[in-house]
């Protein structure tokens, strides 16, 4: 194949990557297997409630905003076919008309179901096997009037398409669009990988090469009607904006290959392949736009390899390398989606990307387990592993493990307590605790058969927020009502005491004292005088009261206090 | 609403300031209680002047308070048609009851005895002002209504009863078993004494009386506003009686008028107390020419010798059924299987069953006739002792969580956590009330542990 390679990129604007259908798949997925999602009664939609939910966690940004500005993303619309074609989610789609003249179906109470055996045989199937499950659901969507010529593709797309007027006659309803598609993705796959192609170039080659490979020679038009207008009949530009329709384009004008097969060449480029990451594309330099609908602007691609491992059925396994400081890193060509959800089982996701890094947590680990006790973590992780666990991980996880059993929780069961090892509860028996103790499922039945033996049972119903005593008599290790009773104790009589530090302070003579007491008595300070020892006693509290008596007599006298 | 919301409402927005002056007036309020409305809505509770007033009411009006104290709660304003109104049953509701809402204000808002509220609009449905009216009296002045009979009368002495509608009733319908084609309310099946298909009580047994009574004295259907708070005949009797003192007796004229505001329609007292007395309910006597009714008094206890006796032959004991009570029946029912004597002369032979033994519980087996049969019958007796061996051996705990906490550390939390209420059963199990489960959840997961969850199929 001679395609022109393009040696200068500097001029051409190379998209980045769009959004990852295959991972968002699998989170809508997920979204639907935890939640009760239902559709809207009229339009069979997801709810704006869930709708939001899910912009949040998918991985294309454009969700949030056409969710905002128009109500519906085509983005998540078409992750929800994939869905349900797959068999992955099922929901009514034919609806009912709810009265006589009901114009269209209504949907009541119409709740997405997740097939749980759906997805674990699609997890089962090969990287390679899934990678073609996919590509062959994007190849048959979008026919006739769906195609690339008229609608845009999924993710990021910036081409303008052809009015969609008259679009459901003559040529185009014919197209195998299927097999449009698989021909050239086959053509494309022997391109050079790597290097920036020329899309003019591409067009010129199908041009000589194969130029009936959209239209054919000698369509079969279904009626009269359509036989004498043409392979162009349906493609019309305008000069004027993009519902314009007024020249149509003619099989006997010089450049109609360039007009139509080539436009729809640079609109695949921006659908499928780009989506699936098989192609990586460069747009021209904007310029004012006088044609409708553009022509030329997609002018570079560039192949990924991945496109031959696709067609060929040769995408490698994911292989996972646990490391001593319990990483684990994940890489893969595609989204390994069993390996991820294997392991956010036993691990934290720290990052997400081409190498998906995970950190193993003790706690989740013993969860897992807790959850599931047939769970071998060692042997999952090294399932996944290209080489041996380290020794410390494989060592802790088996402590982890055996975590999970430390409390174990017995849901939906009573307690029986006999003197005898009677053979007849066995089948009542979920755990032997001890001798004459067993926790027991089927309270009632099994009082039936306890009375039949004549064992006189005695039934204690549990309080919600307290143990019931049982009666005195009864032989149990459960509080009897005596000893219930004792337990309460007497209510103890309240008493405060009241803590009061008093200071005491010693004169040097009876005229000081008479006057720092007269002075503190007239601020009504409570104080205590001692005229034998000299001493005036007084509560901390009243410290203020005295310092401001002590600063007054420092007029007189110059006051020294010094602590013993 | 809540009686002090009506309280609050009705003082503060509804009451002009003429009602408030002829409230005071009646029930001789201080002159701030005019002024402040706080002040009469404090006032409004005590008692000071509910008996004089209460006193000062017809005896219609009184019977409606009476009524209204058995409805205990709001009633709308067509309750007050049955002494105020007509029976008009054309036009809309504000025309119907206007007039009955005036003479309600006049006679008993006016001079305290009720209180007096609006409910708020509904959202769905578009009422009158006068169809949200709510009145209510007061649980406080219960206690100052006079009585509803005040001429009751103390006879000495017991009056005439009916003591055997019940065991008759018993002893036509067992006596009759063999007859398969005759439909019978009380029967024994599978060896248990069966009433409409269910277990014998007294309880079920009297309900029958009431309902025979109730049908006897069934009054021709009319239309009465507010039908849900009118009584039945055979209810608005019972209600009354039971309101007199022990030893009292009520005359059938002095039921009359309590009974047509009770019942809402004129009603025959002398025949339907009649009735209440041929059903076994009522106690009656003749004194001074006159009836007199009384609900029947609490019998004498009967000994338990004098309907058991014990039939050595068949290891089992004979009931009979004229000489026994019903409370007295009901318990030895509780214990024991029964069948019909194969003589069909109204008596019933019993064995022990150990299953009914087993639920009884303690009041049941220390009752008079239980404590008869185990002292005076061979098989009751040694059933007993087997119980008492078995009794409190075999224990099922409902309504329990119960746990294997391997760790210590978690275990001694977790006790820590739940104080008195976990109990620590051998080999790292435990038990603790399931409305806990949250607070042992918080434990385990703060001590970094994870719930295995075992679920019973």
């Amino acid at each position: 194949m001679n395609i022109d390679r393009i040696k200068n990129m500097a001029k051409l604007d190379v998209e980045p990557s769009g959004p990852d259908i295959r991972r968002d798949v699998h989170t809508f997925v997920a979204y639907v297997s935890q939640r009760r999602v239902k559709r809207g009664h009229r339009d069979n939609a997801i709810g704006k409630a869930d709708s939001m939910r899910l912009a949040k966690l998918l991985s294309a940004p454009e969700v949030a905003d056409d969710l905002a500005d128009r109500g519906y993303s085509p983005w998540l619309y078409t992750i929800d076919e994939i869905a349900r074609q797959w068999g992955l989610v099922r929901y009514d789609t034919k609806g009912v008309y709810a009265g006589y003249t009901s114009q269209e179906p209504s949907f009541p109470d119409n709740y997405i179901k997740f097939d749980e055996a759906a997805y674990a045989q699609l997890l089962a199937l090969s990287m390679a096997k899934q990678e073609q499950r996919l590509l062959a659901a994007l190849l048959s969507s979008g026919q006739g009037g769906g195609s690339e010529f008229f609608s845009a593709g999924l993710g990021t797309c910036r081409l303008d398409r052809f009015n969609q007027w008259g679009s459901g006659t003559a040529v185009v309803p014919m197209l195998d669009f299927t097999a449009i598609r698989v021909s050239l993705l086959k053509l494309l796959a022997n391109c050079p990988t790597g290097e920036w192609l020329s899309v003019a170039s591409l067009v010129e080659y199908l041009k000589q090469n194969n130029c009936y490979f959209l239209i054919p020679k000698e369509p079969q038009f279904k009626n009269k009607w359509d036989q004498g207008k043409g392979r162009y009949v349906n493609f019309r530009e305008s000069r004027k904006d993009r519902w314009g329709h007024e020249i149509q384009i003619e099989e006997t004008d010089p450049d109609a290959f360039e007009r139509v097969e080539g436009r729809y060449v640079e609109r695949f480029f921006e659908g499928l392949p780009k989506l699936l990451g098989y192609v990586e594309v460069a747009y021209g330099p904007p310029k004012v736009q006088k044609l409708f609908p553009s022509l030329g602007v997609l002018q570079a691609f560039r192949v990924s390899e991945r496109l031959q491992r696709v067609l060929s059925g040769k995408i490698a396994e994911p292989t996972l390398r646990v490391t001593p400081s319990f990483d684990v890193y994940l890489q893969s060509e595609l989204y390994p989606a069993r390996a991820i959800r294997e392991l956010q089982r036993i691990c934290e996701h720290v990052t997400e990307d081409a190498t998906n890094v995970f950190r193993l947590e003790r706690q989740r680990v013993a969860a897992a387990c807790a959850e599931d006790p047939s769970l071998d973590v060692v042997a999952l992780l090294e399932s996944l592993s290209t080489e041996p666990l380290p020794a410390n991980v494989r060592r802790e996880l088996q402590d982890w493990a055996a975590h999970g059993d430390k409390f174990v929780l017995y849901s939906g069961c009573s307690l029986l307590e006999t003197n005898k090892q009677d053979p007849n509860i066995k089948s009542f028996r979920v755990e032997n605790i001890s001798p004459g103790v067993d926790i027991v499922r089927s309270p009632d039945r099994l009082l039936v058969e306890l009375e039949k033996h004549q064992l006189a049972p005695l039934r204690v119903k549990h309080g919600e927020q307290t143990l019931s005593a049982v009666p005195d008599k009864a032989r149990s290790v459960f509080p009897g009502t005596t000893q219930a009773k004792k337990k309460k104790r007497e209510a103890k009589t309240k008493v405060t005491l009241m803590r009061v530090t008093s200071v005491q302070l010693l004169c040097p003579d009876n005229e000081f004292l008479d006057r720092l007491q007269r002075l503190l008595t007239d601020v009504s300070c409570p104080v205590e005088a001692d005229r034998k020892r000299l001493s005036l006693s007084y509560a901390r509290q009243f410290e203020p009261e005295v310092t401001k008596a002590i600063r007054t007599l420092k007029s007189d006298y110059e006051v020294k206090i010094s602590d013993q | 609403m809540k009686p002090s919301e009506m309280l609050h409402q009705m003082c503060h927005s509804l009451l002009a300031a003429t009602d408030i002056k002829e409230l005071c007036r009646a029930r001789g309020f201080a002159s701030e209680a005019l002024k402040s409305p706080g002040i009469l809505e404090t006032l409004f509770l005590s008692p000071q002047g509910v008996s004089e007033v209460v006193a000062s009411l017809e005896p219609g009006e009184l019977a409606t308070l009476h009524l209204l104290r058995k409805v205990d709660g709001p009633v709308d304003v067509s309750f007050f048609a049955r002494i105020y109104g007509k029976r008009n049953l054309r036009g809309t509701f504000n025309q119907r009851f206007q007039s009955v809402f005036s003479e309600v204000k006049q006679r008993l808002i006016r001079r305290g005895v009720l209180l007096w509220s609006e409910e708020r609009q509904r959202l769905w449905k578009k009422e009158s002002k006068l169809e949200l009216t709510r009145l209510q009296l007061p649980v406080e002045f219960y206690n100052h209504l006079p009585p509803l009979i005040p001429a009751a009368r103390a006879f000495p002495g017991a009056g005439n009863w009916n003591p055997n509608v019940a065991s008759d009733k018993l002893i036509e319908d067992l006596g009759n078993s063999s007859d398969e084609t005759k439909e019978r309310l009380v029967c024994v099946e599978d060896g248990e004494l069966r009433m409409s298909g269910k277990p014998f009580t007294s309880a079920r047994m009297t309900r029958w009386q009431q309902n025979g009574w109730a049908q006897a004295a069934k009054q021709p259907k009319q239309f009465t506003y507010e039908a849900a708070k009118s009584k039945q005949p055979d209810e608005a009797v019972i209600a009354m009686l039971s309101e007199l003192d022990d030893n009292a007796w009520a005359g059938v004229e002095q039921l009359a008028e309590p009974l047509r505001i009770f019942c809402d329609t004129t009603v025959d007292a002398a025949a339907v107390c009649e009735a209440g007395w041929k059903w076994g309910l009522l106690e009656k006597r003749r004194e001074e020419d006159k009836a007199w009714y009384r609900l029947v008094s609490p019998q004498d206890r009967v000994a338990a010798h004098r309907y058991l006796i014990p039939n050595e032959q068949d290891d089992c004991v004979t009931v009979d059924l004229r000489a026994i009570s019903l409370a007295a029946l009901e318990q030895i029912v509780a214990i024991s299987n029964q069948r019909v004597s194969p003589g069909g002369n109204g008596t019933l032979l019993i064995t022990p069953n150990f299953v009914k033994l087993g639920r009884a519980d303690d009041e049941l087996l220390a009752s008079e006739p239980v404590q008869w049969l185990v002292e005076h019958t061979k098989p009751f007796a040694e059933m007993y002792v087997l119980l008492g061996e078995r009794r409190g051996q075999t224990i099922l705990h409902e309504d329990i969580a119960l746990a294997r906490v391997s760790d210590l550390s978690l275990k001694v939390a977790i006790e820590k956590a739940l104080g008195q209420n976990v109990v620590s059963l051998k080999n790292d199990y435990i038990a603790f009330p399931r409305g806990r489960w949250a607070e042992v959840q918080r434990v385990v997961k703060k001590s970094g542990h994870v719930v295995k969850e075992i679920v019973a199929k």
